[in-house]
Parts: structure tokens; sequence; C-alpha cells
């Protein structure tokens, strides 16, 4: 239990973070709490991703960013939270666009048309958008450290699951692409033409790219990490072990676990503590001990209850100094 | 004028003249008073344009093309097998067989498939006959390519063993066509350069012919009478490579280097036949002989035994899968389909005249006579060495036989994967698929009675072209025109390739029970080795019988279910 | 329909590819150029079914990437479709 700045230590080459868990267990309050700190303190560019729909990350910086792209909050810190919805439209806007020039069109095809609107309605499209916009602000590479705060949703992890399927979809239908192309080559030399350049391949080509890249960086263990954020209530134990398990699954090495909304053991010891809240620590207590028995290794950080809600910047600054060097013990 | 009589000149011109009649009268009758094909009404190639499977084709590629795929060693070695019965027989029903049935199937079919959307034999036979008919139809072709398979190796092997030097001859094309292939698809290297290396190869391979048949003349005696099946061995080898390695690496660029001796030896044996008066060579064979030689009566096996020149079923697969597709305009499809097919009896004739020219002595019942007779013919006018012209023409019989068989054993491959699914489908894999389209036809083709053999090839060939006609008429029925002009060619070709079937199941099913009953194996339809194995022979013949009997009710089956629907189509018309 | 009529591409084949060029070339090699066109269309159909394949009903993937690809098929989606749903066995298969 060292704090997140030793893993820093020892992992110098991290440049990417990412939050998994439960919605409502702090992993919004940890992105932005680290994000500070790396920017302030460790004079570090940083840019902190929300995907959460629910605009939490306005809510903790107090300021209005949902689809505002990249801010700069205070030198170094950078916040996106991202509107999915909105970029999911403005895509599809730029296809249409896009078809109507290439082949100098007044009105979509019907079929074409009909694809595209229906395109929308499919869920995994939310996820395909954002995990896209991760991936081209990561290849972009502006920043020094990427902070991302994951959907609540498949624990976070999926997203992971289905950029590997993802890469190998592009793989494969790259190689299909390639293959028919060899075809038309030989084609195209027995009648004495040359074929044009595929303007699909390179596009392909181009995808298949970014995505190996941001894949592989994800799947690196010496240049991401992953921390699971969890707060000491039984669903939140069964949901940490269910999503080891899936870590494990996907091959990814979990590099740590916060533990968060602890109450101070002292408060026990206050005659001022009122018998309910003593209660509760005493089931907290309960459920740290079975934390430390089944994550033990696993712990990196606890962060205490606070009497108020996580938002503005000194409160960050209290979780940064439980989360970047924990004091507290189980 | 007796002198001319007795040489080839007259009787070949004669005959392209009929084909001139074919083409110029009935023909241009057909298109326009059956067909009414117009110019103005759009072909599928251009209703479905797609740039792969549809898209338009100028007149005189197709017309290439289509000849090309439908020339192969069927209009070559068919004469032989009726210059049983005579020259007068054999040259009759290469000019009245493709006059009256042989054009009218090549046209109808890419015409069908011109106003069918573009369907093929498979789907056309689905849409106006049947489900189940078009399962027995794909059963059929199964069989059918088995047995080309075993017929052209068979012949190849048998041409490579009969002459030494030959089989280096057809290395040296295939080495060149791989490095050809490489060239032009990995290099892209330039059409006409590469032509010229082409034709150098050819050169080459008949320099080295004629100048190394040693290697090849002593395995020939080492391995004695056993000699001709190890050449089947290696063709198969080298048809499994051909099979399995990508088309362009060794399929398409061997077509592409044989299509010149293939064009040539054509040329040359055709203006052979038609200066010989001037040169001195004269006719040979009898006018006729009987109308029940050994190889059985003339009818019906004459009309099976000249495939390719007269009629053919492949073609009719050909013109609907890929020339009624690609047809530009309507109006193309005379000289596309006509016109090559009547190119192709010109070149049954020129084999003829190569046989015409030899004594029945010289033939000596040896389907390797036509290089002889080729030879005398070409020499006569164009000089040269014996010796070169043989390993010219050795070369090109081996080189339309073989081109067509890596065809044929894709193209098996390929149905396998389709056809053999669930439980069966270990035998669509790739290389097991191969295996089974070689090892089948080997072990037909070392029972060594090829002609047996070709019997039931030209024999389900033309029952295929049977059934294509008859489903012609159907659809001219749907279109409420008269269809006699196919329907006679159908009801022919039905009735006489059935009978030859038939006849052929019979020749082996009796030698197989006399060899049950009396013990007797000299009846048995086989050739050295196999024919010192009885029990092997027996066995073969066995399983003959049942391929004969099973083309048979395919064939009576498809009838069946096609003359049904003629009714039917009948019916609704009127 | 007339938009993705490839007119002026077919035009361009028809020259040189008459008369006695055209035969030759005809024998030589349209069988082979055939081919390899059907089975690019093999090809192109596993291409655009692993893309578009919900547009016949399939969900293969999340069409976010497919409609990066889209504008590059739309001239091919309605052959494409026409194909799929073509009736066709082995007999399509024959290219001399």
């Amino acid at each position: 239990m060292v704090g997140l700045l030793e893993y820093f230590r020892r992992n110098p080459e991290t440049k990417v973070v990412i939050f998994a868990g439960k919605g409502g267990l702090g992993k919004t309050t940890c992105s932005a709490a680290l994000s500070y700190y790396m920017a302030r303190v460790e004079k570090r560019r940083v840019l902190c991703f929300s995907t959460d729909p629910q605009a939490s990350l306005s809510d903790i910086f107090e300021r209005d960013l949902f689809g505002k792209g990249e801010v700069e909050l205070i030198p170094n810190l950078y916040v996106v939270e991202i509107d999915a919805d909105k970029r999911i439209k403005e895509y599809q806007e730029e296809i249409k666009q896009k078809i109507l020039d290439m082949y100098k069109l007044d009105k979509l095809p019907e079929e074409v048309e009909e694809y595209i609107e229906a395109s929308s309605a499919e869920p995994a499209m939310y996820e395909s958008a954002t995990y896209d916009a991760m991936a081209e602000l990561v290849a972009r590479g502006d920043y020094d450290l990427y902070v991302f705060d994951m959907p609540p949703f498949g624990h976070g992890v999926r997203m992971v699951a289905m950029a590997e399927i993802l890469t190998k979809w592009v793989e494969k239908i790259t190689e299909a692409r390639e293959e028919a192309r060899k075809y038309e080559a030989v084609a195209a030399t027995l009648r004495g033409k040359t074929i044009q350049e595929d303007a699909m391949l390179n596009e392909l080509l181009e995808i298949k790219e970014k995505m190996t890249r941001f894949t592989s960086l994800l799947t690196d263990s010496r240049r991401t990490a992953f921390f699971m954020v969890l707060v000491p209530e039984k669903m939140a134990i069964l949901d940490t072990e269910r999503a080891l398990r899936m870590f494990e699954e996907l091959g990814i090495r979990l590099s740590g676990i916060v533990v968060n909304r602890v109450y101070p053991r002292e408060l026990l010891d206050d005659p001022a503590t009122p018998e309910f809240l003593k209660n509760q620590i005493l089931a907290q207590q309960e459920y740290l001990r079975e934390i430390k028995e089944k994550f033990g290794d696993y712990i990196v950080a606890i962060i205490p209850a606070f009497d108020r809600e996580p938002k503005g910047f000194d409160m960050l600054e209290k979780v940064a100094e439980h989360l970047m060097e924990s004091k507290l013990k189980i | 004028m007796a002198d001319i009589l007795q040489t080839p000149s007259l009787w070949v011109l004669g005959a392209l003249v009929a084909y001139g009649i074919a083409y110029f009268v009935y023909s241009k009758w057909v298109d326009e008073k059956i067909w009414e094909s117009s110019p103005d009404r759009p072909t599928p190639a251009h209703m479905y344009m797609d740039g792969v499977e549809f898209f338009p084709v100028s007149r005189s590629v197709l017309y290439g093309f289509q000849f090309k795929s439908v020339a192969a060693l069927g209009p070559i070695l068919g004469p032989f097998v009726a210059l049983y019965y005579g020259w007068v027989p054999a040259l009759l029903w290469i000019v009245l067989g493709n006059m009256f049935i042989g054009w009218v199937q090549d046209y109808s079919t890419i015409m069908i498939t011109v106003r069918n959307e573009g369907r093929s034999m498979g789907p056309l036979v689905y849409q106006y006959v049947g489900e189940r008919p078009r399962s027995i139809l794909l059963g059929y072709l199964l069989f059918y390519l088995l047995i080309i398979s075993a017929v052209f190796i068979y012949l190849i092997s048998l041409f490579w063993a009969a002459f030494p030097g030959t089989f280096l001859a057809t290395l040296t094309i295939i080495v060149f066509s791989v490095i050809i292939g490489h060239l032009l698809y990995k290099m892209q290297a330039n059409i006409y350069a590469v032509t010229l290396l082409a034709i150098f190869a050819v050169v080459l391979a008949v320099f080295i012919g004629v100048k190394v048949p040693g290697p090849e003349q002593r395995i020939n005696e080492a391995l004695g009478k056993n000699a001709q099946a190890f050449w089947m061995v290696v063709l198969a080898v080298i048809l499994f490579i051909a099979s399995i390695a990508p088309m362009p690496t060794f399929i398409t660029p061997m077509n592409f280097v044989s299509t010149f001796p293939a064009l040539a030896g054509v040329a040359i044996l055709i203006i052979g036949a038609l200066v010989s008066p001037a040169v001195g060579v004269t006719l040979k064979q009898p006018t006729y002989t009987e109308f029940w030689p050994k190889i059985g009566p003339l009818f019906p096996v004459l009309f099976v035994s000249i495939a390719c020149g007269a009629i053919s079923g492949w073609h009719s697969l050909v013109s609907t899968s890929t020339t009624g597709k690609q047809l530009d305009v309507e109006t193309d499809a005379r000289p596309v389909g006509a016109g090559a097919m009547l190119t192709e009896g010109m070149l049954a004739l020129s084999a003829l005249a190569a046989y015409m020219v030899l004594s029945p002595e010289e033939i000596g019942g040896k389907i390797s006579s036509f290089v002889l007779g080729a030879t005398r013919l070409s020499s006569s006018y164009l000089g040269g060495t014996a010796a070169m012209w043989k390993a010219f023409f050795a070369l090109f019989l081996v080189i339309y036989a073989i081109t067509v068989q890596t065809l044929v054993t894709r193209y098996w491959r390929v149905f396998s994967g389709e056809v053999f699914t669930g439980g069966l489908s270990f035998l669509g894999n790739k290389y097991i698929a191969t295996i089974t389209g070689l090892a089948i036809p080997v072990l037909f083709a070392l029972s060594g009675s090829w002609w047996n053999l070709w019997i039931y090839f030209g024999g389900s060939n033309q029952l295929l072209a049977g059934l294509a006609l008859m489903l012609v008429a159907i659809i001219i029925v749907r279109m409420k025109k008269p269809p006699t002009y196919a329907l006679l060619p159908a009801i022919f070709m039905t009735i006489v390739t059935i009978s030859a079937l038939i006849w052929e199941t019979y020749v082996y099913a009796h030698g197989v029970w006399v060899y049950l009953t009396t013990g007797d194996a000299t009846v048995l339809q086989a050739k050295p080795p196999l024919s010192e194995h009885p029990k092997a022979a027996f066995a073969m013949n066995t399983v003959f019988v049942f391929v004969g009997i099973a083309l048979v009710l395919l064939g009576l089956m498809m009838t069946y279910y096609l003359v049904e629907a003629f009714k039917r189509a009948k019916q609704e018309a009127s | 329909m007339p938009l993705f009529r490839r007119k002026k591409e077919k035009k361009e084949e028809d020259k040189g590819e008459g008369g006695l060029k055209g035969i030759l070339y005809g024998m030589a090699v349209h069988g082979s150029v055939t081919a390899f066109l059907r089975t690019r269309m093999y090809m192109e159909h596993l291409f655009m079914l692993m893309t578009l394949g919900d547009m016949l009903g399939f969900p293969i993937i999340p069409p976010y990437y497919s409609l990066k690809l889209l504008p590059y098929v739309v001239p091919n989606i309605k052959s494409w479709k026409m194909r799929m749903f073509r009736e066709r066995d082995f007999t399509d298969l024959i290219s001399g």
C-alpha cells in the first residue's frame, strides 16, 4: 500500500491510466484527482478523458465540459468529456457528405441512407465511437499521460475485448481486400491495363494501423496501467472478483486496486460518533478484511470517506494526497 | 478429277461449303425467325454489369474464348474411332452433325442464358424443370468429369509412352509456363515480350522432343508394359500440383503458352488437307467398311465417337456459365456460338484428313497414328524433317489434352467443395478432393480399355448436349415459338446417346457375365498389364458396369423430367 | 441505375479488342481473366458480408468502421445484393 506515485516510479514508461469498475464507486473522482496531481505537481501534460454520459467530470471540475472537446483547466491539465451521441451524429453526416461528394449525387441512394440511419440505433455504436475517439487522441500523441475514466458498463474492460475483436476484424477484411485486389491486378495485367489505387484499402490500412497501435498500447503493461476502484461493500467485492476474472481472460494485468470511501477506524473510539455510523464502520471493517484477504497484493491506495462530495480542486487535492501516497491502512 | 477425289482436298472444301451454308443461311434464319435477336434488347452483360461476373466483351474476344474453351481432344481423336466405319460415315457425321445439331446447341444455349437474366445451366434447369432434376444434373456432371479425366489421363500417358521425347517437351512447356506466369503476374511484364518468350518455349520444346528422346526411351524399356502406368502417375502428380497451386502460377500461363502451338497445328493441318492434290498426298482409308466392326454397331457408336467436332454437351456449360453473361449484344450470339462451333468442326475435319491419308496398316489400331498422318500432311508442303513434325504433333496432342485436364481436375475439386457437405464434407477438402479426382480416373484409365471409356465419355458428353437442347426447346415453347429446330436434335441425341451408353454397359456386363460363368477372362475389357490379372480386370469391369448403369439411369431420369417439363410448357403455352 | 454504369470503361475495352488481336486475346487469356474476376467476386462477397453484413441481416460487427468504408462500396452494393440473392451452383464456375 504505497500509492500511485510509487507505481509511476516503478513504471516510468506509463502513458495510459485506465480506471475501471462499476459506476458510482469513484472512478471519475480518481481519474480527476490523478490528472490534477500529475499536471500540477509532476508538471506533465495530462489529458483526462471521460466517457460517462452523465457528465460526471463536468460535475467534479464544476464546469460544463460535455461535448466541448479538449478544455485546458489549469496549465497542463486538459479534460475531454465526450458526447458520444453527438459524435455519432456528426460522423454519420460526414459519411453522408463524403458519399455525395464522391459520386456527385444530390441525394443518397435509399438503402445507403437507411443503413446509415439504422446504424445509430446500434448500442455498440456508442462504444465504438468512444473507443475510436480514444484511439485518435492517443494516435495524435499530444500528451504525456492519458487518463481514461471508463464507462460503467462491462466494467469498462469490455471495451478492450472489443478492441481486440475489432482489430481482428479489420485484419480479416484487409486480408480479403488485398487478396481480391491481387486477382484483380492479375486480370488487369492480362488485359494490358493497370488497376487504380485502392482508396478503400488505404483507408482500411489506416484504421488497422490506428487500432493495432492502440490495442497493443492498451495490452502493454509497461505503458498502460489498469486500476480498479471499489468500496468496502459486498456487491463491490463480488463485482471486483468478476472483473478480475475478465482481466485474466483478456490477458491483461491488473495494475492495482484502489479502495475508496473508507471510514477512518478512529471514529469508533470517538464518543461523538453516532451509533448507526459505528455499525457501518464495523461492517466496513469486516469487508475490508475480506478485501485484504482476496486482493491483498493488488491494493495500491486507500481513500477515506470525506464529509462532503469531492468537487473542486481543493477536494481533488485531498483525494490525490491519499491516492498518490497512501497513508491509511486496513 | 478422279485424282483430286483421291485426296482429302475436295472433301474438306465441300465440308467448308456446307458449314458456310449452315452459318450464313440456317443459323441466320434461326437467329432472325426464332429468337428474333435484336441489337437493342439489353443483354445481362449490360443489365447486371458488375465488372466481375457480368460485363460486355467484344465478339472477337468471345469468339476466341469460346473456340478455345470448346476445342480439345474430342475433335482430334474422335475421328480415329469413327474411321472403323470408313471415312465417309465419319465425314458425314462431322458435316451434318455440326450443321444441324452442333452449332444449334452452342448458339441456343447462349441465347437461353441471355434471355434468362444470365442464368447458368444449373439454375436454368432449376427454374424450368425443377429442384430434383437440377440435383440429378449436378450428380451427372460429377460422373462426367471423372470420365473425361480417365480418358484424358489415359491418352496423355499413352502419348508420352508412344513418343519418347514428348514428356521432356511437355515439361519444357510447363517450366516456361511457370516462368511466364511469374513474369506476367509478379513482375507485370509486357504481354508482347512474354508472347515471344512463349513461342520460343514451344520451339525449344519441339527441339528437345527431337533431340532428347533417350531418357524416356530407357524408362520405357526398363518398365516394359508398365511404362504407361508409370506415366499416369507422373501425370497425376503434375495435375495435382496444377490443381492446388493458384491459377496464375500454373494453369493460366500454361493455357497461354499452349494457345500458339494449338492454333498453328490446326492451321497447318487444314491448309495441308486443302493443298493435298498439289503435293500428291492421297486418301488411303476405305470409304466404308461395315455396319458392325469390332468396336460396335455404327448406330449408335459413330454418333458418340466424334464428340466435340460435331456436337458436345460441354459447350452448353461454357455458353451458359460465361459467354451468355458477357455477350455485348444479342446479335453477337451467332458469330460467337455458331461461329466457334463451326470452326471446331473444321478442327475435326483437319484431324480426319490426317487419318484419311494413312493406310489401315499404318493406323494399325493405334490412336497415336494421328501424329503420323499429321506429319505426312504438313511435311508434304512445308518441308521439314519427319522427326520434327512428329515431335511437334505429339506435343500438340499432349498440350490439347493437358490444358483441358488441368481445368477439369480443378473443376472437380471446386465442385466437390460445393457438393459434399455435412458428414461428407471431408470429400470437399482441397487436397482430398484433388486426390479422389485423380485417383479414380487413374484407376479407370489403368484398365486400359480406353475406347470403351471413350464411348462412355462421348455418350455422357453428347447426352448432356441432348439434355441442353431439350431445355432449349422448353424455353422456346415458353416463348411461344416453334421449337422443332432444337427439339428434333434433342430427341435424336438423347436416343443415340442412351443407346450407346446401354450398348457399352452391355459390353462390360457381357464380359463380366462370361468371366463369371466360364472363367474366360479374354472377353473382359482390359489391356496389359491389367489383363494379366483376371481378378483385377474383372473387378474393374464390374465397376464400369455400375458406372454405365449410373449414367444410363441419371440420363433417363433427366430425360423423363425434361419431357414432363416440355409437356407442361406446351400445355401452358397453348 | 445509370449512375453506376461504367460506360466509358466499356468503350475503352472495345478498342483494340476487335479483329484478330481480340480473337487471340480471347483464346489465350480471356478464360483466365474471367476466372480471376470470379475469384475476385467471391472474395468481394466475403468482404462485403464482413463489412456490411447487417444490410442483409447478418450482424457481424458494430457498424462504426463499416460506415467509414461505406463510401467506397456504394457503387457495389446493388450488384452485391443481387449476386447474393442470385440462384447459383457450380455450373456458374465454368470459365472455359
